[in-house]
């Protein structure tokens, strides 16, 4: 008899040939030491860039928070699950950011995903970075939109892409992270902001990697390019 | 996502990864809220935060620097950074792997990045505002 999930079983044999196996470690503690397998090990693998999550301010917040709220928001924003909580998050970023509004979403993967997809069809174009993270590619695809991707951080090739194929479509949506999140490096962004407006192209920056590490306030790579009135 | 207010508006009636999923966890709502305030209070976070990304970058490029020169193997190379995120690209995902490990060895728990995440393999090393400047030269002589 034929086995029709049989294939996985060969997907993972290929991928393990091919040294791109992946498996969860369990850690424990937080901060700059954690353990594993019982040894302690100094952690350069967190995203917990200013060392916050192991802060007991925010510990306490989230304690009093659960308290009053309860661990869920038991339902969709629109229908149940909207708290006084998620409209001063909003502000507050709205405010770092310095732009007039925001938008909580349950995680910044689903954040890009629906954005882009809400912004952009079939009749529209992407231009996308190369190296851009994956919620981006992936809400790339999911609008339908057509989709180039441009050599990274190349603005010429950019402006080359934007020159032979802007014309053909309704919108364009230009794509960035802001910090690569597997690279480090930055994008140009006062160079594409301006190759934006020349195309009539909206921006959407992914600033996962620079929120409270670039900029003079923390308000990430738009401050820190001095692009802020730009939004 | 932050925007003009009529761009978050459109999106509270369009995008659907808002609309049809339950909203961000009060704990999680409120730990972002006091993250945002504690960022704001305590700006030497994110100035450490950039002397010791620096540190870190400086240091590589010197211990490294005479050992990239005599290298056949042009791969073996640190990418170019500016944010709190430094990479060390090598040849293929094994030796990425190996390399991880290695450094395991040597206490250190750094994250072995390979294809197709990335297109060449590469060692991610991301610094935090409160490790100290002897974690990080114990991580550069590590990779020395």
């Amino acid at each position: 008899m034929k086995n029709p999930y049989g294939w996985i079983t060969r997907s993972l044999d290929t991928l393990h040939r091919a040294h791109r196996y992946r498996a969860v470690q369990s850690l424990e503690g937080t901060g700059p030491v954690i353990t594993l397998n019982g040894q302690l090990l100094i952690n350069f693998a967190s995203n917990d860039y200013l060392g916050l999550a192991g802060d007991l301010r925010l510990a306490e917040a989230a304690i009093a928070a659960i308290k009053t709220y309860g661990t869920s928001s038991t339902g969709s924003r629109l229908l149940s699950g909207h708290r006084p909580l998620h409209r001063d998050l909003e502000q507050a970023i709205a405010q770092l950011k310095q732009t007039e509004d925001a938008l909580v979403f349950s995680s910044g993967y689903l954040a890009n995903l629906g954005t882009i997809a809400a912004l952009v069809g079939s009749k529209d174009l992407i231009l996308a970075d190369q190296y851009n993270h994956s919620s981006l590619r992936n809400g790339a695809a999911l609008s339908g939109a057509a989709i180039a991707e441009y050599r990274h951080c190349d603005l010429i090739d950019l402006r080359q892409n934007l020159e032979a194929q802007r014309d053909r479509y309704r919108r364009c949506l230009l794509l960035t992270d802001s910090v690569f999140s597997m690279d480090g490096d930055l994008c140009p962004l006062p160079e594409l902001l301006d190759l934006a407006a020349e195309y009539d192209c909206m921006v959407l920056v992914d600033e996962a990697h620079a929120t409270g590490v670039l900029g003079a306030t923390g308000a990430g790579s738009v401050e820190h390019w001095g692009c802020t009135s730009d939004r | 996502m932050a925007g003009t207010a009529e761009l978050i508006d459109y999106l509270r009636n369009r995008a659907a990864t808002w609309i049809y999923t339950t909203g961000l966890s009060p704990a999680d709502t409120a730990a972002a809220l006091a993250a945002i305030a504690v960022m704001q209070a305590e700006p030497q976070r994110r100035q450490r935060l950039q002397v010791l990304s620096n540190s870190l970058r400086d240091s590589l490029g010197d211990a490294l620097g005479p050992q990239l020169a005599t290298c056949q193997n042009a791969d073996f190379k640190l990418l170019p950074s500016s944010a709190a995120i430094v990479c060390l690209q090598v040849s293929d995902a094994a030796t990425v792997l190996q390399l991880g490990q290695q450094l395991r060895q040597a206490r250190i728990f750094a994250s072995a990045v390979r294809p197709p995440t990335v297109p060449t393999s590469r060692l991610r090393l991301t610094v935090m505002a409160t490790h100290t400047q002897a974690q990080i030269e114990h991580l550069v002589t590590a990779l020395s």
